[in-house]
């Protein structure tokens, strides 16, 4: 069923968490912070040109960093297309916009572009009242 | 640190300023606002407590770390009151009140999260204590009273009765209330005229969510014909049942 092309990295957003940190980036209590992630890891699904990212849990304060840095690896890595499927966030606070946005912006300057999809009614007001809609395409489905 | 009290109407919790203990408060929170019926406004008045409690930890954990926030909910009337203070020195809110939103990367848009899905925003003079309104609509709450006197809970349906109509709403209020800790509860059906298969079922499904729990239900009040109707359906080898009636007059 699963296409080949398909690489399925289930569990690695984690696994690169821990990698992050192992680097001494961080004092004992980002550490923490890091371990206490494992809900926050993201499937990540790569096909030809597009790369899908769908995080598991909120992406709020506590998971905010850990998130952002994660899209800022795959950008680095080259990815040019982005998308961002929310359909298992149901909240997401001012650390989850600039998130969202900072990843919008290295996009930006690296040539490629973002789109946000599968937002609950919730969220997509936030958007649209902090008019991230205005920088990147968001949808409901 | 994290304490919590619920109480009817409220909800206090006291932390350590740390980034996980929001997601922890958010919970609480959750679960007040369910216990409330708070339904339509129950985001905005999590990303607005969120937004309010992240700003007192920073606030708070920018001098040292075993820093205090505290946070308390109280409802009142048509109005939910969100109080919340850090041991922080506070910041320049006015400075913050006035600027529109800020550049893509730049942070500060939680004072505008605030001020968008809050009523009313009030900071006091130094920055380091919130109070947030918000304005509540219709609450959808079935049960017409909980109350508590030492580790019982009592529910008390009224006259609509334990049926199947509102059946599924006391199945989520007994739901949250298991979840939230209860392990006494006692359903008072005093002035319940009647009691269908649906709420049979409930009853079941709270005792044995109860008793899984390490709790138990009690049934008292029962009138007479739903003391002999609880007892044909055998639902006496499930809960303890009180009547209303003594058995010689009745």
């Amino acid at each position: 069923l699963i296409d080949d092309t398909v690489q399925v990295h289930v569990d690695e957003f984690y696994q690169d968490c821990v990698q992050w940190w192992r680097g001494n980036r961080f004092g004992p209590e980002k550490r923490k912070l890091f371990e206490m992630q494992e809900n926050m890891m993201s499937q990540i699904v790569k096909k030809g040109n597009r790369t899908v990212v769908k995080p598991r849990g909120d992406i709020v304060a506590s998971t905010a960093e850990v998130f952002s840095e994660k899209l800022r690896s795959l950008v680095e890595e080259g990815i040019k297309e982005l998308i961002i499927d929310l359909s298992a966030v149901d909240m997401v606070d001012s650390c989850g916009l600039r998130a969202l946005l900072t990843t919008y912006h290295d996009l930006c300057k690296a040539g490629g572009k973002l789109s946000v999809t599968h937002v609950s009614k919730d969220i997509y007001d936030l958007f649209k009242a902090m008019q991230l809609d205005q920088h990147f395409p968001v949808s409901r489905s | 640190m994290f304490e919590v009290t619920h109480t009817l109407t409220g909800l206090s919790i006291s932390f350590s300023a740390t980034l996980d203990n929001i997601d922890r408060a958010d919970e609480e929170a959750k679960s007040f606002l369910h216990r409330t019926g708070i339904r339509a406004e129950a985001f905005s008045v999590r990303l607005a407590m969120r937004e309010g409690l992240l700003n007192a930890v920073e606030h708070a954990s920018r001098s040292c770390s075993d820093k205090k926030v505290v946070c308390r909910l109280q409802l009142e009337n048509n109005c939910l009151i969100m109080e919340i203070e850090d041991e922080g020195e506070g910041f320049d809110w006015r400075a913050s009140f006035n600027k529109n939103l800020p550049l893509i990367t730049q942070r500060g848009r939680g004072l505008a999260i605030m001020r968008r899905y809050c009523t009313d925003v009030e900071f006091n003079e130094t920055g380091n204590r919130v109070v947030l309104r918000k304005k509540i609509g219709s609450r959808k709450i079935v049960a017409r009273q909980i109350s508590r006197t030492g580790d019982q809970t009592f529910v008390r349906p009224g006259e609509k009765g334990l049926v199947a109509s509102v059946a599924q709403q006391y199945r989520l209020q007994l739901q949250s209330l298991v979840e939230e800790g209860t392990r006494d509860l006692v359903i008072d059906l005093a002035g319940v005229e009647m009691i269908d298969t649906a709420g049979l079922s409930l009853l079941v499904e709270a005792s044995d969510s109860l008793r899984k729990a390490g709790g138990k239900l009690t049934v008292m009040n029962a009138s007479k014909d739903i003391f002999e109707f609880l007892k044909i359906m055998r639902m006496d080898h499930h809960i303890a049942i009180a009547r209303d009636y003594d058995e010689d007059s009745g």
